[in-house]
């Protein structure tokens, strides 16, 4: 992480003075040296993660103001802590800006909170934020969000980001349940969601090809192998239903691996999920047709590249390859404050993949 | 454009979209996918196909923003197979894709629609074959019978190649769609913009044909529109009341290089001024559209080309001047003259500088001026539009000498240092006391590099992909280029007659001294970038 300038060091201050330290930290480095600094300022983001977690969050914050100069308020969480209060930091993050000399500088603002001062911590949060810019709340935490600290939180952004890979199999998962009912004003982003575009891109574009559209209306098996821990399986499914009108027919449990039914209308399409051992979320999606002419597409995963496939009878014909470099956290996270607004085909998708989620324990899962 | 609401066309193809793939609905950053077609790329091998066309699509199929079965035929004369022609192009996106990285497996599933058939513009046996090639991947890759011909040609072969495929029936199906895509130059004058555009219309309906500015294609150009019409504190001031004249400069620091043999035909005035200056002038100066339908936005731009007073033949000296650079210094570099360059007439009377005098006559702008000029060899590349407003009715201040209150300034930068300035005076500190109001003006800035720190995607990029989905926004249209010529038209005649007043300027000056007399007659002078 680069802290080679002055003002890019920390430096601890009054918790009641922090925004009078910062811009001491501009004045400081307006009058020294030859360097030309740009305060600059898109947004709020607000980071809630836990405490160990310093270094890692830290690093993606820097990454992430180079393409989002922002005011990023960096709460640092030790609930467990027997100890209570809040240290601040501040400091800035700089990167020459384009084909420029110039350091263009976001401020950033590291809150260390233990014990019970933990969940008071968005008093001082909601001190600093400049209320003329859009307030993205990151919940980088494996704590719920739910609870104090979340809910005043939230009161104050416009967007809510997290990863539903940290919830969604735990009893977290009632936590993403209550968030999909109660947002009002903010819009919900997921970096799940968020790592599954190339999935969808690649899936959709199957079907963008004219004379393979029509076997979309009559899909009898959809098949994910994945790995069920995470979320994503559980989401793109959540996607293809609501794309494409499917209902999950409630019924016992009759096989060993998941298997759901879904309908629409008179149409009935099997679901099945399969278990298998991949460093990613995701190995392969099976759309078969079910109309007369049998007809499969698939996508798979191929060393960092998404693979199309057409098969029809015995024969697989290659459709296309796309490169998908695995995306760092900043990088998810860059997509989601480029965006900062609500995504519908998510809001869509997440309570069927919440459902589904929450039927998995009966397949020993 | 983002912050403006979709238009009925667009809120449309989300349904329609919806309906004939539900799928595509929602995906990020590819909102809109094109159905799969064929590029038909003549001149496949010329230095437009390989620096931008090439890696622009490459690029736009990187981001997953093309179709399966999308398809590229190379035309041009050079001898190929299909396979030196997939090594020739991955060579070319390698070398010029600035941004660009060629992952193999990607590569490899491009290249398989990428097809080259030889042949010279006028060859019919070569359109027979290409013909006979483009039904063959109809049937192969589903393109469906949707052909976008890309003439990257030179504009002398745009009539040989319109009539090969007429002759072979290519542009018209009862299946798909068929579009052309030209460069500028469009014509070198009025007759020949309205014989061109003649030729074009007997076989391609106006919605069909797609005219290239790639000043167009710019973010930095998209977002005067977004800069005007999605911000309400601007229009109101946006008029004759409150703007005193404007400026519009394209400069260029380099010289003709090696493109003698097009520039001796061309010059500023065709080469700058007739396409890619009045599209900016149009873009602010146009009342906002009804809705972000191309047509709406394209007839708001005509209608000030027709609001712009005429030049009457025997005014042209007045309100038109010309240069052309001589030898000079650029960044410390000695440079030759324009006559010294390589392929260049040593009496060669073309202009390497233009500047005009425009006046709009309508309700919003009477009384304004509108100063536009382009130039190679000027000190830096520049190209921005300064707005300069009317000075305080009343000027409070201005009786303490140590006031310099100056009229605001607006500045909208397009290249380099993309941006917008928004100059105005503010009050010096007091600190030693007693020294009054004293008034400076200071600069308010956005800068696209700070803001978004992001390489734009190439103008390109965008432009392909729009001609691709039928949307022509982006792309000049018949009556906007007509209108164009017809305006200038009489600088041409004059300028093209017996050598009349020629002001040659020093290379790494900002042109010459009948440039500055023109404004200056005014009462205004030149904003130096």
């Amino acid at each position: 992480m680069k802290n080679d300038l002055p003002i890019e060091r920390p430096r601890t201050v009054d918790v009641a003075a922090i925004e009078h330290s910062i811009n001491a930290l501009w004045l400081e480095a307006a009058s020294g040296g030859d360097e030309a600094f740009v305060r600059a300022s898109i947004l709020n983001l607000v980071v809630v993660t836990d405490a160990r977690d310093r270094t890692a969050v830290s690093e993606v914050v820097a990454e992430l103001t180079v393409t989002h100069p922002c005011r990023a308020i960096i709460v640092l969480a030790d609930s467990e802590s027997s100890e209570s209060g809040i240290v601040a930091e501040v400091s800035a993050q700089c990167h020459l800006s384009l084909g420029k000399r110039k350091q263009v500088c976001s401020e950033v603002v590291v809150l260390t909170s233990r014990g019970s001062s933990v969940s008071e911590s968005h008093g001082v949060v909601a001190a600093l934020v400049n209320s003329d810019l859009p307030t993205c709340l990151w919940w980088r935490t494996t704590a719920p969000p739910d609870g104090h600290l979340f809910d005043e939180l939230a009161e104050t952004c416009h967007h809510i980001t997290l990863d539903s890979r940290m919830f969604i199999r735990s009893p977290g998962v009632a936590s993403l349940q209550a968030l999909q009912g109660r947002t009002g004003h903010q819009s919900v982003g997921d970096l799940s969601w968020g790592r599954l575009n190339p999935w969808r891109a690649a899936l959709a574009a199957l079907y963008d090809v004219a004379a393979y559209r029509p076997h979309l209306d009559h899909l009898g098996l959809i098949s994910i192998e994945c790995d069920l821990s995470t979320s994503e399986p559980l989401l793109l499914a959540g996607w293809l239903a609501s794309r494409l009108g499917l209902k999950r027919r409630p019924g016992p449990v009759t096989s060993l691996n998941p298997r759901f039914e879904l309908t629409f209308g008179d149409r009935v399409a099997d679901m099945t999920f399969k278990q298998v051992d991949s460093d990613e979320p995701m190995a392969g999606v099976s759309l078969l047709s079910g109309s007369a002419g049998y007809l499969s597409f698939a996508v798979r995963l191929q060393v960092e590249h998404l693979e199309s496939y057409v098969v029809s009878g015995a024969e697989t014909k290659a459709v296309g390859s796309v490169h998908v470099a695995r995306r760092s956290e900043a990088e998810l996270m860059a997509e989601e404050l480029d965006l900062l607004d609500r995504d519908l085909a998510y809001d869509e998708a997440l309570p069927i993949a919440l459902s589904l989620a929450g039927d998995l324990p009966k397949f020993g899962l | 454009m983002k912050g403006l609401r979709p238009s009925r066309r667009e809120m449309m193809m989300d349904r329609t979209e919806v309906t004939s793939n539900p799928l595509r609905y929602g995906v990020r950053d590819v909102q809109r996918m094109p159905e799969p077609c064929t590029v038909v790329l003549f001149g496949a091998s010329g230095d437009l196909a390989k620096r931008k066309l090439v890696p622009a699509l490459y690029a736009l199929w990187g981001r997953q923003l093309l179709p399966q079965g999308f398809s590229v035929v190379g035309f041009s004369r050079s001898a190929m197979s299909d396979d030196e022609y997939r090594a020739a192009m991955r060579r070319a996106v390698e070398e010029f894709g600035e941004t660009i990285e060629v992952h193999e497996a990607e590569w490899e599933s491009f290249a398989k629609g990428l097809f080259y058939n030889p042949g010279a513009a006028g060859d019919s046996a070569a359109f027979e074959k290409l013909t006979h090639l483009l039904e063959k991947l109809d049937a192969e890759r589903g393109t469906g019978g949707n052909r976008l011909y890309y003439l990257s040609t030179p504009p002398s072969l745009y009539e040989p190649i319109l009539d090969q495929i007429s002759r072979f029936g290519l542009h018209t199906s009862e299946k798909g769609w068929r579009r052309v895509v030209l460069e500028k130059p469009f014509g070198r004058d009025l007759a020949s913009a309205r014989a061109l555009n003649a030729k074009l219309a007997l076989n391609f309906d106006e919605d069909r044909i797609f005219r290239v500015d790639h000043f167009l294609g710019k973010e930095t150009v998209q977002n005067i529109m977004v800069f005007r019409f999605a911000n309400g504190i601007f229009e109101p001031v946006w008029n004759h009341r409150y703007i005193d004249h404007i400026q519009i400069t394209a400069a260029e620091s380099a010289g003709i290089g090696t493109r003698a043999g097009y520039y001796e035909e061309a010059g500023a005035l065709r080469d700058m001024i007739q396409n890619h200056v009045l599209q900016v002038m149009a873009l602010v100066a146009m009342d906002p559209p009804v809705s972000l339908e191309s047509d709406d936005v394209r007839d708001e731009k005509v209608r000030v080309m027709r609001a712009i007073r005429p030049i009457a033949h025997q005014e042209v000296n007045e309100v038109a001047v010309r240069g052309q650079y001589g030898p000079g210094f650029i960044g410390g570099r000695e440079v030759p003259g324009y006559r010294q360059e390589s392929g260049v007439n040593p009496e060669s009377a073309v202009e390497t500088y233009a500047a005009i005098r425009l006046v709009v006559d309508n309700w919003r702008w009477a009384g304004v001026n509108f100063y536009l000029r382009s130039g190679k060899r000027l000190p830096k590349r520049v190209a921005e539009v300064a707005i300069q407003f009317k000075r305080v009715p009343h000027l409070l201040f201005g009786s303490l000498a140590a006031n310099r209150i100056e009229p605001n300034q607006l500045i909208l930068r397009i290249q380099p240092d993309e941006g917008i300035t928004l100059r105005f005076g503010a009050k010096m500190p007091d600190v030693k006391g007693g020294s009054g109001t004293r008034i400076r003006q200071v600069n308010m800035d956005f800068q696209y590099g700070a803001a978004f720190s992001v390489q734009s995607p190439e103008a390109y990029e965008r432009l392909l992909h729009d001609a691709m989905l039928g949307d022509s926004t982006l792309f000049a249209r018949r009556d906007m280029v007509e209108n164009a010529w017809e305006l200038l038209q009489p600088i041409l005649d004059i300028w093209a007659g017996d050598r009349p007043d020629f002001h040659s300027y020093e290379s790494g000056s900002w042109g010459p001294e009948a440039a500055d007399h023109l404004i200056e007659r005014d009462g205004y002078r030149w904003r130096r970038p």
